[in-house]
Formats: C-alpha cells, sequence, structure tokens
C-alpha cells in the first residue's frame, strides 16, 4: 500500500511540475537577423536578413523598414518579401553619399520582431561620361544630326515644372533643351522617364528630358553626370529617342553648368 | 449565454437534490498548454462537483463548476495587423488586463478499486468553458479599440488521471491530473493541464 501510495504521489508531483514547464512569449515569436547590405548597381542597395526562427507558429510576413532618421518603427519604407524561413533579400532605391538606418522584421500568428537598426551609408559613386560623350562638343547638343553650340545653360534649384531641380540649355528660338531631376544631380547614370510623374518618383536615378520644350525623350535611355568643384556638372547623353511629327530624332548632349 | 444558464441550473437543482451521491470541492493548478501557454500564466483554480453515486461504486457521473483567473506571461504582447492605408504590416501591441475562465464540466469518473482505501481513478469530462477577456488592441494608423467583458467559449475533453483516499465512508481524499483540450469554440488551440487535490463528501 505504502509503495503504491508513495508511487501515485510521484505520479502527481511529476504531472504538476510538466504542467507547470514554463514558456516565454520570446520563444513563441519568430528570430530575424540581419545579414548584409550592399551596393546594388548604380542606384540601389540589396539588403539581406535571416529568419532563424518560425517560433511557435508558421512566418506570414517578412520584410525591411529604411529610414535616415535612426528612430523609427516597420512601417517606415517599409518593403516586404515572399515570407520564408531563412535568408530573404529586397533591393531598395539609395541615394549615394546618404545613410540610412534599416530594420528587418518577420511576424507570425504570435506578434512580430523587429532587428535593431543596421547604419548603412552608401558609397560615393564615380563620376559617369556617356560613350559619344568626346565627339560632341561642349556645351552641346545633337539634334537630329544637326549640332546647336554656345548653349546658355543654367541650373535652376529652386523648383521646376516637374520635378525639383533642372537644367535648362537654350541658345533662343531654335533648341531647348530641359533636363529635370526629382533631387540634386549626384554622380552616376540616371535614366529617363516620364516627366509628369517625376516627382512622385521614388527612384533617386530617375530624370526626364524635353525637346524643344514639347517632345519628352522616350523612357529608358541613360542620361550621365560627372560631377564637378563649385556645385558645377557635366552632363552627357548618346542619341536618346523622341517622337516628334509621327517620327523619331535622336538628341545627344555634352553640357556643363 | 444560454448553455452556461442551463448547465448552472442543473447544477444547482443537483446540488440541492440530496438523495443524490456526493459534493466535491478542488483546489487546483491550471496550466495554460499549447499555443496559449505563451501568453498565459498557469493559475490556482478551485471547482465544485456534483456527483451521482455512492462510495462504493465504480462509476461517478456528476457536474462541475469552476473558476480561474489568468495572467499574462508579459504586460504587452508585440502583435501587428495588415493594412491600414499603406496595405503593410501596421506595428502594434495588445495589453491583456482580465483573462477569466469558467469551466462547467460534464463528469465521468472510474473508480477502479472502490472498496478499497486506495484507488486510482480515470476520467473523462467534457468541459464547456466560457473566457471572457478585457484588452487593449493598437496597430499604427489603423486600430485602437479597447474591449471589456469580452466573452468567447470552447468545448473541450479533459481526461483525467489520479486517485482517491477514502478516510471513512463519508470523507474521500483526491488527487489527479489531466489535459483539457479544445475540439470546438470561438478560441482556438485552447488547452490547459490541471492538477487538482480535492475533498469528496458522500451523503449518507
Amino acid at each position: 500500500m505504502k509503495k503504491t501510495f508513495l508511487f501515485l504521489l510521484i505520479f502527481i508531483v511529476c504531472g504538476l511540475y510538466w504542467s507547470c514547464s514554463k514558456v516565454t512569449y520570446d520563444e513563441a515569436l519568430p528570430a530575424v537577423q540581419f545579414i548584409s547590405a550592399k551596393s546594388y548597381g548604380n542606384d540601389s542597395v540589396l539588403l539581406t536578413a535571416k529568419v532563424t526562427s518560425s517560433g511557435a507558429s508558421p512566418i506570414e510576413n517578412v520584410g525591411f523598414a529604411y529610414s535616415e532618421q535612426p528612430y523609427f518603427d516597420i512601417l517606415v519604407n517599409q518593403i516586404q518579401a515572399a515570407p520564408t524561413l531563412g535568408q530573404f533579400s529586397v533591393v531598395i532605391k539609395a541615394i549615394p553619399d546618404s545613410t540610412y538606418y534599416i530594420k528587418c522584421f518577420a511576424t507570425n500568428s504570435f506578434g512580430y520582431v523587429a532587428s535593431g537598426n543596421y547604419k548603412y551609408t552608401v558609397p560615393t559613386t564615380t563620376p559617369q561620361s556617356a560613350p559619344c560623350a568626346a565627339s560632341i562638343p561642349a556645351n552641346s547638343v545633337v539634334d537630329n544630326k544637326a549640332t546647336y553650340s554656345g548653349l546658355y545653360i543654367y541650373y535652376n534649384n529652386a523648383g521646376s515644372t516637374y520635378g525639383n531641380i533642372d537644367v535648362n540649355a537654350t541658345n533662343g528660338a531654335s533648341e531647348t533643351v530641359d533636363i529635370y531631376f526629382n533631387a540634386p544631380p549626384v554622380n552616376g547614370i540616371y535614366t529617363t522617364s516620364d516627366p509628369s510623374n517625376l516627382s512622385f518618383d521614388p527612384n533617386p536615378y530617375d530624370c526626364a528630358i524635353v525637346v524643344n520644350n514639347n517632345y519628352v525623350v522616350n523612357s529608358g535611355g541613360y542620361v550621365y553626370i560627372a560631377l564637378g568643384n563649385g556645385g558645377s556638372g557635366t552632363i552627357t547623353f548618346c542619341s536618346l529617342p523622341y517622337v516628334a511629327f509621327s517620327s523619331t530624332f535622336f538628341v545627344s548632349g555634352n553640357l556643363t553648368y | 449565454m444560454k448553455p452556461l444558464l442551463r448547465f448552472t441550473l442543473l447544477f444547482i437543482f443537483l446540488s440541492f437534490n440530496k438523495s443524490y451521491g456526493q459534493y466535491e470541492f478542488n483546489l487546483g493548478y491550471m496550466a495554460p498548454s499549447g499555443d496559449i501557454s505563451y501568453l498565459l500564466k498557469p493559475a490556482p483554480s478551485f471547482e465544485f462537483v456534483f456527483h451521482t453515486g455512492d462510495v462504493d461504486s465504480h462509476y461517478h457521473f456528476g457536474f462541475s463548476l469552476g473558476y480561474c483567473s489568468l495572467s499574462t506571461t508579459q504586460d504587452t504582447f508585440r502583435t501587428y495587423a495588415v493594412g491600414g492605408p499603406t496595405g503593410g504590416v501596421l506595428p502594434g501591441y495588445e495589453v491583456i488586463h482580465k483573462y477569466e475562465v469558467v469551466p462547467i464540466g460534464m463528469r465521468n469518473e472510474f473508480i477502479l478499486f472502490p472498496e478499497k482505501k486506495l484507488s486510482p481513478v480515470l476520467a473523462l469530462d467534457l468541459v464547456f468553458n466560457i473566457i471572457s477577456i478585457d484588452e487593449d488592441d493598437y496597430a499604427e494608423t489603423f486600430i485602437q479599440s479597447s474591449e471589456t467583458g469580452d466573452t468567447y467559449w470552447s468545448l473541450a475533453i479533459l481526461p483525467r488521471f489520479g486517485a482517491q483516499y477514502k478516510l471513512n465512508d463519508n470523507i474521500v481524499f483526491t488527487a489527479g491530473f489531466g489535459r483539457s483540450m479544445s475540439f470546438t469554440g470561438t478560441v482556438e488551440n485552447d488547452a490547459y493541464w490541471k492538477t487538482y487535490i480535492g475533498i469528496k463528501y458522500y451523503i449518507d
């Protein structure tokens, strides 16, 4: 009888101990780790992180948030990747010489976790010149095979019709070229896009060119920027197509402001 | 709340009808299990039971009514919502101020050796849990709410194993443990380990 009683007592004590084994809320949450930030192309940064544990339920969301300020939550500039257990990456647009604070995050049905801030300064880009730059006289535009030199070029940083900044090259009535940027241009290769959307465009390396006040250069062309001293810069571009009077024309330029 | 009312009325009716068997009072320890164990801490519980059957019968059938107030594993839970103006993951939090469980049970106990002083007990109960929660929910730009007395329910089975010690023909001490596992209801994955000690009083 004593043995039976002892057995039952041990059994119940074990049951009590077993039922009280403690787990924490943090164990239920996923675990995520920031791996790296690397320059990606001319105007982007590749962010990589890893979900090291899904916690107590499957992963529902993963992603990054970033800001130029150190205090921010995961709602700021949030970009998501496909939910996964393991490594995930996204590419964000970034401006050279700028410092970004980046967090990665993951969620499951218990909640979310975010990593601490990862500080990353985008490297300075090198000055870029178009392949045809040497064949175009300085401060000239070649439009439909005609060369327009002696242009009056000015840099307008007080805002413009479409973007924030434009470079205007004109010699009066015969040729005008407006180049719009959504931020002061920096060294690198820009891509032409629709000027009407430029001010809303999150890509800092988009620009727009309008020829003779009317004709928009097709999207996808490359515009090269080489910054000089004292706020000057040289913009070069080669044979960028635009449509006027149902025909396609090509414009090249070598403009220093 | 209708099922609660019916169970309570039946319980009271049986309790006052002394021609039936026995009263039992249990002090227990209710430990959340499964998903809710990450959110709620174990807590003491108590339970009143009314059984049919006399002290020497193998099978006892009865009804129980219990109460347990559970506290949370931490003050704030880092919850989130998806949607809002951005359609993204919106960080937020949840604070649970109160989490109370009222288990109403239908009990089926089998005493292996009712004639002996010490006997193992096997049981399979059906439990209707009523859960009342007070909570604050917040998700940035999307949710900000404070709820009081939100009521949920679950229906669970509770297999138990324990022992009883017969002091005399009127008083029996009991102890045991079991696991309540919900299979339907408005609370998902609601499970508890229950460890208890109790005293039964048999009416002559």
